[in-house]
């Protein structure tokens, strides 16, 4: 697996837990706004953005641990994926994380399509 | 309470949060967000002085507390369905644990939520805080402000824990960046 890893740089407690309902991704999850992380293994874990309202990614993994990508994303039924960025103020990856993220996305059961929203933002 | 800037034509959220020896103010304004810019700049000078109140707080720069500023600003975006601007940062200030970033967040939610003139009608975590605001809208000359809602200020952060920060001009010395606010 890649590339970079970021460690946490907003809320690098390492006694923060994981969220209980942080979960992998799959495409049987329901739809909604999620924030995901990818740890350095490859995995994508998400969290719905409403079990943790606003300061998220930080228990995505817990315990500090480091990513290779974060962001948000907007799910659709059956695993389609409909907007995905790199926004995360605990980790700030740059754009070409994303590459990471959709690979492992992808290989978790995501589908990509010509109407999936891609947005970068500069680290 | 005297606010001096610098002349501009944006409206300026200014949120402070107080909890219990603790506490944190920041100031936000929204602008346009061009296609591959950063969503969140600072401004010219950015007011950023904060102090630890434990070992692992002390130990935080910028970039930790903006990881805040950027979730918080994110998400009230996200949960008010407002198309996306670029957030700029005016003022960083206060005095928090190192468990205390989500109050960053918290904060910045409410001063996007206000910049877009909506009620913060989403969930925050804000138990053990008070909150007090201020907007300050643009002036014809000169760029001075008038709003006494936000006074007594809060106390000031001890200067062996203070971090300051200027992007224009290097480090600050903290009188100077703390007059900017004070009668």
């Amino acid at each position: 697996m890649p590339l970079t890893a970021y460690a946490p740089l907003g809320d690098p407690d390492p006694n923060h837990r994981r969220h209980r309902e942080s979960r992998r991704f799959s495409d049987d999850l329901p739809a909604g706004d999620y924030v995901f992380v990818q740890d350095v293994l490859g995995i994508v874990h998400v969290l719905r953005q409403d079990q943790q309202p606003g300061h998220a990614h930080h228990v995505v993994l817990g315990r500090a641990r480091p990513a290779v990508s974060a962001g948000e994303l907007i799910l659709g039924e059956g695993g389609v994926i409909l907007e995905i960025n790199n926004l995360s103020g605990t980790f700030q990856c740059s754009p070409d994380s994303l590459f990471a993220a959709i690979g492992g996305l992808i290989r978790q059961g995501a589908t990509f399509n010509n109407a999936t929203q891609i947005r970068e933002f500069p680290s | 309470m005297t606010l001096l800037t610098k002349p501009d034509n944006r409206v300026i959220c200014r949120i402070q949060l107080t909890g219990e020896g603790r506490w944190v103010r920041l100031a936000l304004s929204l602008g346009g967000l061009a296609p591959a810019s950063r969503f969140l700049i600072y401004s010219e000078p950015l007011l950023y002085e904060m102090a630890g109140v434990d070992e692992m707080a002390r130990e935080y720069g910028l970039s930790s507390w903006q990881g805040g500023v950027i979730s918080g600003a994110r998400y009230a975006f996200r949960a008010l369905k407002a198309p996306l601007q670029q957030v700029c940062l005016h003022e960083l200030r206060g005095q928090l644990g190192s468990g205390d970033v989500g109050a960053v967040s918290s904060a910045a939610a409410l001063a996007v939520a206000r910049l877009l003139a909506r009620p913060a009608e989403f969930p925050l975590n804000l138990e053990g805080w008070t909150s007090e605001e201020e907007t300050s809208h643009p002036q014809p000359a000169e760029g001075i402000s008038q709003s006494g809602k936000m006074e007594p200020s809060p106390p000031e952060p001890t200067q062996e824990n203070v971090e300051n920060h200027s992007r224009s001009s290097g480090n600050t010395d903290s009188n100077e960046a703390t007059r900017n606010l004070s009668d």
